[in-house]
């Protein structure tokens, strides 16, 4: 006989719970809700955060845009923007720009478009490039005198005009931008037998011009209008001072050349440190041109040394440049020096220094 | 304590800025001008680039950098034969490139030998006809003793084969013996207390402005021209020296008043070699034929517009005594 199947018993009902009734507020919500076909009430969050993604995206490709223009104009090396890591990476070889004879002087406008080459031989005018080396034409004095013979160049910041000394006349000559002679630049009181030969211009606009004239070597600044404000130097002291610049902090940078050495002073001529004849690191042997970029390095050529000394001005706050390192090497191969005489900077981080003996300016850049 | 901080800051200016300079402005004073570290400023001990241990290879462009076009480091441009120490103007000696005398004989020849007249300088330089040839081979003219075949060897001189860099007391730093192969004889020239390197009132045959120069410059030069040197005693106008090419010569020993006058205009007259040449370039120009075609020593080869670093135009310089 089967034994009955047995059933499974049944699985007791679950207790029916109660929702717990809904708040108030919840309640008029619940009232309020918009009609189907609406947006969903949490999308409106969403929209605006888009809104200000895209707002942020969009400043953002302006801001590349705004900087890839100002890159495409002034070219300034990335490497400014890490000033530490500038002083630590040194400077290297570009180019040459050819065309001028025994070049001795050099200046070159802010954006590195125009670069001014005095050259001693050849036509011993002031011949002008342009950033890539073609030749756009000369600086002619303002009378046949064949005695003309320019030794540096200098750009008035302000107006860009071309400041050219020669040393034979007694004289500084002026150009506009365009190459045309403008007026001469003459001391208000004037000067016995003149011999103009480095200059710079302070951040006041004021002309700071080596003078190796009788009876004695000397650095002077002038005002605009040709009015002596100082001299630095009396009887003894300087021996052909040759190159001056001013850096952004009004700080003067003098080479007493024959002295073989460079002077640094303050804004008012007060001597501050100097650095002197040697063999040294950073020492010198026979300084004549010397510039300041706008990153606060110092350049200084070493004619004798064949090379171009690199400083950090105001190193800590230090008044005494602190040497970082020789630019080239003696020799005629790119980077190679024979005589150089002068150095002008722009403020794309590039260097332009007079190779006189290689019949060359050589750019430099980081 | 105002007091002592202007006192700091002066003596600050007297030892940043205090340093004793040269005479000459160079660095080229015997003992005075050889600091300890001044060696260095051409010179390395074991890494020297050109001879003589120079820290470059061209020792004409270490020359140049002070004394070359711009000259900046100097009053002195060699190049352009010009000075710019008190009023700018010509060289005694010329330029290599180009010079600024006065070579018309009108305007050169002012004044009677015996006189006071100097010779005038141009207000701009022109390019110089003729040179001593630096760093290129050249003929050494007259070279040997009387008597040598041939009118002189070759040879290459550099600026310091006449010029000591150092500085050895002598005027203008002459090497009492030039430097050049086959110069022999030692001459001093003593140093002058004033330096006048420009031409004002320089070419006159009785210049007194430096005397033991013109008194010893011809001894000086002939060391390497050595059959150019006549003597007056000799009347070496009228008597043979034996030399196949330097037969009969002019005097040029300085040494005094002829003893036969010949159509000179004054028996003062002392003729070196710088009254009628000068040393470094001449912008003078062999303009007439006569001129053009005298030839060079021991050749037929016409030396045309060389013009044999003369101070006058063609043969003007015969006229400054022999007023004919």
């Amino acid at each position: 006989m089967d034994e009955p199947t047995l059933l499974p018993e049944p699985i007791p009902a679950a207790p029916v719970v109660e929702p717990p009734a809904p708040p108030d507020h919840a309640v008029e919500a619940a009232t309020d809700a918009k009609p189907q076909g609406e947006p969903e009430p949490e999308e409106e969050p969403h929209r605006r955060r888009r809104k200000l993604v895209l707002l942020l995206l969009l400043i953002l490709i302006a801001l590349v845009g705004l900087f890839g223009l100002w890159y495409a104009i002034y070219r300034k090396p990335a490497s400014e923007f890490l000033p530490t890591l500038t002083q630590q990476i040194p400077p290297h070889y570009l180019y040459s720009i050819y065309g001028a004879t025994q070049p001795v002087g050099v200046a070159v406008t802010p954006d590195g478009s125009r670069v001014y080459v005095s050259e001693s031989g050849g036509t011993s005018l002031v011949k002008v490039f342009d950033a890539k080396g073609a030749q756009l034409g000369v600086l002619k004095p303002p009378n046949d005198n064949k005695m003309h013979q320019p030794v540096y160049a200098s750009i008035d910041p302000q107006t860009l005009e071309v400041y050219v000394t020669d040393r034979p006349t007694g004289s500084i000559y002026i150009y506009d931008a365009s190459g045309k002679f403008v007026r001469s630049y003459t001391p208000a009181d004037p000067i016995k037998n003149w011999q103009p030969i480095g200059m710079a211009f302070a951040p006041d606009g004021s002309l700071w011009v080596t003078d190796v004239s009788d009876p004695f070597h000397r650095v002077e600044q002038f005002d605009r209008q040709g009015a002596l404000l100082r001299t630095i130097g009396t009887a003894g002291q300087l021996n052909f001072p040759n190159g001056v610049a001013v850096s952004a902090a009004g700080d003067l940078y003098v080479t007493d050349s024959n002295n073989g050495r460079l002077l640094v002073m303050d804004g008012q001529g007060r001597p501050l440190a100097s650095i002197g004849r040697g063999t040294g690191e950073g020492m010198l042997g026979l300084p004549r041109g010397v510039a300041v970029d706008d990153a606060g390095r110092l350049y200084v050529v070493d004619t004798t040394g064949q090379t171009v000394h690199r400083y950090l001005t105001r190193p800590d706050g230090k008044p005494e440049p602190k040497f970082l390192d020789d630019l080239g090497s003696p020799g005629a191969g790119d980077g190679q020096f024979q005589y150089p005489n002068d150095v002008a900077v722009d403020t794309r981080g590039h260097v332009f220094i007079a190779d006189r003996e290689n019949n060359r300016v050589q750019v430099w850049g980081y | 304590m105002r007091r002592l901080a202007l006192l700091l800051a002066g003596a600050a200016v007297w030892l940043l800025l205090a340093v004793p300079v040269f005479a000459d402005n160079g660095p080229h004073h015997a003992g005075a001008g050889a600091t300890p570290d001044s060696c260095a400023g051409c010179h390395r001990a074991h890494t020297g680039v050109g001879a003589n241990l120079l820290n470059q290879s061209s020792e004409t462009a270490l020359c140049t950098s002070c004394h070359g076009d711009t000259s900046t480091g100097s009053s002195e441009n060699v190049m352009g034969g010009v000075a710019y120490n008190g009023t700018t103007g010509a060289l005694r000696g010329g330029g290599f490139t180009d010079a600024a005398l006065d070579v018309t004989l009108a305007n050169s020849v002012s004044g009677n030998p015996g006189g006071t007249a100097g010779i005038a300088v141009l207000g701009t330089a022109l390019a110089s006809n003729s040179k001593h040839l630096v760093d290129t081979s050249g003929t050494l003219w007259g070279n040997g003793a009387l008597g040598t075949t041939g009118a002189g060897g070759a040879v290459t001189i550099t600026c310091t084969s006449c010029h000591d860099p150092h500085g050895n007391g002598n005027y203008r730093i002459l090497r009492s013996t030039p430097n050049v192969t086959g110069a022999s004889g030692i001459v001093t020239i003593a140093d002058a207390a004033t330096h006048t390197y420009t031409t004002t009132d320089y070419w006159h045959p009785e210049d007194t402005n430096d005397a033991a120069y013109i008194a010893n410059v011809s001894a000086w030069c002939s060391t390497c021209h050595t059959r150019y040197l006549a003597a007056s005693g000799l009347i070496p106008e009228r008597t043979t020296s034996t030399d196949a090419i330097f037969t009969y010569r002019h005097r040029t020993d300085g040494a005094g008043g002829p003893t036969d006058n010949l159509s000179y205009q004054s028996p003062q007259f002392t003729p070196t070699c710088v009254q009628c040449h000068v040393a470094h370039g001449s912008n003078a120009a062999n303009v007439g034929p006569n001129s053009q075609a005298v030839p060079w020593p021991g050749t037929t080869t016409a030396r045309a517009t060389d013009s044999s670093l003369l101070r006058i135009n063609d043969r003007g310089v015969c006229q400054k005594c022999h007023k004919r």
